[in-house]
């Protein structure tokens, strides 16, 4: 027997750009109201310098700085992929959906994250000094 | 010839798929290996058919994930040795690959997909409708649908809100739309303005990878979107035709 979240998954047509693209953005825009929530609490938070200066010393910590290349990541997939439904709205790029996502999102996505990641990695965790 | 392993969904079996191995040329389709296991294997096994040449549109069913019209893949070019056929998704299976098409043609109905002509036009004058005007061009491609109901059962959106008109409704109404003989212009474009109609659309474009005649229903969509934000560019070209 094949369980029924398996069998309601399935018929989701995963094979094609658009339903990924679809719930990247869904999974990214989740992922980003969750972060924004924490970020606002944390903050507020931190009204004392001394409590302040602590926690900025715990978020250069390796382990935070990863965690800020995945936000940068997820930040980037979602305005990548928002800016081309955008252009949909617009009507550019109707007859080569598949191609403006995969070089446009995924492609130019990527090259931005490794850029913007590239430096976070090397001096925030390789090179980082307690 | 090659062999193949055939998983198909049936009915009443909580999604549990029957296998069955098949000796297939490599031209041979997905429809007939379906033949082949009711001919010699199990004469209980359901699924509809009619033309074989992708023109009917009763064949569609997903393969392999995708909905494909049954007679038109060939299982060579599948890539797989393994072969999943199930009933098209978000429709209510008869029995093992036989969807009842209501819900897509109760939509269907809904956009009056008949021609609705102008009382006031002389019948037998026919109307000339150039290949380089707007209905000309928008028409190239367009009108192609066979309501196999492939888009429909791609679309997640559908999938989640049956009250969605879906993509081939959408794309019959843009062409009787633009289609300059027409005169139930309003109607349509009432229903098509509407929480269920063309804005329900999340641009996922399912329905353009999943239609077997190519059409790319998205733009029909993203057309009507436009024109109904734009009503008076609408208008315009839509009267743009020699009208005698
Ligand atoms: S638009 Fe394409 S996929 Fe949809 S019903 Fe018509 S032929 Fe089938
Ligand atoms: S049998 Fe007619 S389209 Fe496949």
């Amino acid at each position: 027997m094949t369980s029924a979240i398996s069998l309601t998954i399935r018929k989701y047509s995963w094979k094609y750009a658009g339903n990924l693209a679809f719930w990247i953005q869904r999974l990214t825009g989740l992922g980003l109201v969750f972060y924004l929530i924490l970020h606002v609490h944390t903050i507020h938070d931190l009204r004392d310098p001394a409590k302040f200066d602590a926690a900025l010393a715990t978020f250069s910590k390796p382990f935070f700085k990863l965690g800020e290349i995945f936000l940068l990541a997820t930040v980037i997939l979602h305005a990548m992929n928002g800016i081309r439904l955008t252009m949909v709205d617009m009507g550019v790029g109707l007859t080569k959906q598949r191609q403006v996502f995969w070089y446009f999102t995924i492609g130019l996505g990527a090259a931005l994250l490794i850029a913007g990641a590239l430096p976070m990695f090397i001096y925030g965790i390789l090179r980082h000094q307690p | 010839m090659a062999t193949y392993q055939i998983r198909v969904a049936r009915s009443g079996s909580d999604g549990a798929t029957d296998s069955f191995t098949v000796e297939l040329d490599h031209r041979m389709t997905v429809l007939d290996a379906l033949f082949l296991i009711q001919r010699e294997q199990d004469p209980t096994l359901s699924f509809r058919c009619s033309c074989r040449v992708g023109m009917c549109g009763t064949c569609a069913m997903r393969i392999n994930w995708q909905p494909r019209l049954a007679c038109q893949t060939r299982v060579l070019t599948l890539k797989a040795d393994t072969i999943v056929v199930e009933p098209l998704a978000h429709l209510p299976v008869m029995k093992d690959l036989v969807v009842a098409m209501d819900p897509f043609f109760e939509q269907w109905k809904r956009v009056k997909p008949a021609l609705h002509p102008d009382p006031k036009r002389d019948p037998k004058k026919l109307a000339v409708v150039p290949p380089t005007s707007e209905f000309g061009k928008q028409a190239q491609g367009k009108r192609d649908c066979i309501t196999c109901g492939a888009c429909y059962a791609a679309c997640g959106i559908v999938g989640s809100n049956e009250e969605y008109l879906g993509p081939a409704a959408i794309n019959k109404a843009m062409l009787r739309l633009m289609d300059p003989r027409d005169n139930a212009v309003d109607e349509r474009l009432e229903e098509l303005n509407d929480e269920n109609g063309v804005w329900r659309c999340h641009t996922q474009f399912n329905c353009v990878a999943a239609c077997p005649k190519g059409i790319n229903l998205t733009d029909s969509i993203m057309k009507m979107k436009r024109s109904l934000l734009f009503p008076k560019k609408f208008h315009d070209k839509r009267n743009f035709v020699d009208n005698p």
